[in-house]
């Protein structure tokens, strides 16, 4: 019985297809953005028309609409791809806004220090604290339902967990043999974070972009599920699901196609930013 | 005592600062909070008289102070759409959100310690390697995707449970507990699979000590080493996960109360921003952080005294 507990040394199988999750998820990815980066040029009807096949036809009905027709019979295909569109466009503009943030927020209280970075330090931690769906719902009270609503929200609610990461890699890189160096060849504090701290700082932080890319998503979808994001007729995966729920019980794939959808994007960004974590933890571990 | 005192400074900054932003939200609408309230076509007498009996006229810092002695009275403002208390709002729909709450955290906990204990035990394992994959998959589901593909297999299809309407606890405890099972099971699921990553990767990391080898090395079973040794000094994380998660829920149930149609708190702070009620979004968003801050200062407080190493700190 007792031999049933694992021994100390690491008794641990390595997967065996190790690529297998990582390669599934940058096709799937692959495939969704480039649909709605394309979207314009596909042979498919515009996301807010009746395309004439008559309304809620199931999956594969009919030939020309392969997923059906919503409620309005407006073509499925045509609004996932162009809702692709807005939920993933949405999503990476607050990214990219949070990383940014993040990385000179937490670059400059690791590199300052003192009273800057213990206000910094306070304010990332009840940030972080605070329900994120909390904040987004107060944000879109007070601004309105809308895109850009969501963009602010998003970023809002991502750029501390990337401040806090650039914070304590800036700590570890602040007191390195060559950034001394470059500060007693008497550089410009400015050069010194730009040259030789961000460069290496920027890589671990970025390895959480898979992650959080993957809670952006889910809160965009969230939010204007509950009629508070992006509003019809704009398609986003969100609200077409939330259009769908009436016809749950007759029509379940009005909500289960955009919800499938949603789902393995989801998925995708977690299994690629798991991957890209687990990489970027190993290399830091490695070479410290 | 000292690392107490920290706590507490910590605590009554976060509040003014979290106080401060819920205060001013009225002050970031679009066009004067006074025209939010009475709409656009509205005249100007109108405005004016709400701008007095509201004091938006008033300075910011006179109008967060004086919004700050009333709420330390528990006096969250009245609704100037139904005319009713915050608070009064808030404690109607607070028990249900806080019975959701409390039901998804128990159930969580209930799943995810033996599945711990089972993965960490037979890590590598088939069972090990299922658990992963599906946890993976779980949190990738968004929770109102959860509860309507279960609404659909357990409502529509097999009508198991009832689809919506709430019956109050005190009515018929049954009828009340069997609308819970779906809302509930489908905000613990995310959880479950937190508390359960935690939970397993400390215990591994338990097991990989020396006391646990003596235990081994004596013998024992590997039940008891799981249970009497490697448990309780693997539970930190675990037990301080659980308050946090129970804190969160309180806000964290708005999509879950909005799909099944539930008078909590999560659909009062929806409809109060669907009509634009902003004192009450701002009151019941208030009362969120505050509860929310005081669990984590429990959480800390308790943290300390479960685990005598982190005294030392601070």
């Amino acid at each position: 019985m007792a031999s049933s507990i694992p021994a100390p040394a690491s008794a641990r199988k390595p997967r065996r297809r190790p690529w297998l999750g990582p390669a599934t998820a940058i096709a799937w990815l692959t495939i969704v953005i480039l649909a709605a980066l394309t979207a314009d040029l596909l042979p498919i009807s515009e996301p807010d028309v009746d395309v004439g096949y008559g309304v809620q036809t199931p999956p594969f009905g009919v030939a020309a609409q392969v997923l059906g027709t919503d409620a309005q019979g407006r073509s499925i295909l045509s609004r996932l791809i162009y809702g692709a569109r807005v939920s993933l466009g949405a999503a990476a503009t607050a990214l990219v806004i949070a990383i940014v943030l993040g990385l000179i927020i937490g670059v400059t209280a690791g590199y300052v220090r003192g009273k800057l970075d213990t206000a910094i330090g306070l304010l990332v931690d009840v940030m972080l604290a605070f329900p994120a769906l909390i904040l987004l719902l107060a944000l879109a009270a007070v601004l309105g339902s809308g895109i850009s609503t969501i963009i602010i929200g998003l970023s809002i609610a991502a750029f501390p967990s990337f401040a806090r990461l650039a914070r304590s890699r800036t700590l570890q890189y602040a007191e390195t043999e060559y950034v001394h160096a470059a500060r007693g060849l008497g550089a410009r504090r400015s050069t010194i974070l730009l040259r030789e701290v961000l460069p290496a700082v920027a890589p671990p932080v970025l390895a959480y972009a898979g992650v959080i890319a993957a809670v952006l998503v889910l809160a965009e979808a969230a939010l204007s599920f509950l009629g508070l994001g992006v509003v019809t007729p704009t398609p986003s995966w969100g609200n077409m699901i939330a259009d769908g729920r009436n016809y749950l019980q007759t029509r379940p794939h009005l909500v289960f196609i955009p919800a499938t959808v949603l789902f393995l994007t989801i998925l995708s960004c977690n299994t690629l930013g798991e991957w890209l974590r687990e990489r970027s933890d190993a290399q830091t571990t490695a070479s410290p | 005592m000292r690392a107490a005192t920290g706590l507490l400074s910590r605590l009554i900054a976060t509040f003014l600062l979290i106080t401060f932003v819920a205060a001013l939200l009225l002050q970031l609408t679009p066009g004067s909070p006074a025209t939010v309230i009475a709409g656009d076509n509205t005249s100007p007498e109108v405005i004016d008289a709400i701008n007095r009996k509201y004091h938006f006229n008033d300075p910011l810092f006179v109008r967060y102070g004086d919004w700050l002695a009333n709420a330390l009275h528990g006096d969250l403002g009245t609704s100037y759409l139904t005319q009713q208390p915050v608070l009064e709002a808030i404690l109607q729909r607070l028990p249900l959100t806080l019975e959701l709450a409390l039901l998804a955290t128990v159930l969580a906990l209930a799943l995810a310690v033996p599945l711990a204990i089972l993965c960490a035990q037979h890590q590598g394992s088939r069972l090990d390697r299922f658990v992963g994959a599906f946890s993976s998959a779980a949190v990738s589901a968004p929770s109102f995707v959860i509860a309507m593909t279960l609404i659909y297999l357990l409502a529509y299809r097999t009508h198991v449970f009832p689809v919506i309407g709430w019956t109050p606890f005190t009515d018929d405890p049954v009828q009340n507990l069997r609308g819970a099972v779906l809302p509930v099971v489908s905000i613990a699921l995310a959880d479950t699979v937190v508390l359960l990553r935690v939970l397993r990767a400390d215990l591994i990391q338990t097991l990989q000590q020396d006391f646990i080898a003596l235990a081994r090395s004596k013998g024992l079973s590997s039940r008891t080493i799981m249970w009497k040794h490697a448990l309780r000094p693997s539970s930190f994380s675990l037990l301080t996960l659980s308050a946090l998660t129970l804190a969160r829920l309180l806000a964290g149930t708005v999509l879950v109360e909005s799909i099944f149609v539930l008078p909590g708190l999560g659909t009062l702070l929806l409809d109060s921003i669907t009509n634009k009620d902003l004192v009450t979004v701002q009151g019941t968003v208030a009362f969120i952080a505050i509860a929310f801050l005081v669990i984590n200062f429990l959480v800390d407080l308790l943290y300390g005294i479960l685990d005598p190493r982190t005294r030392v700190r601070t």
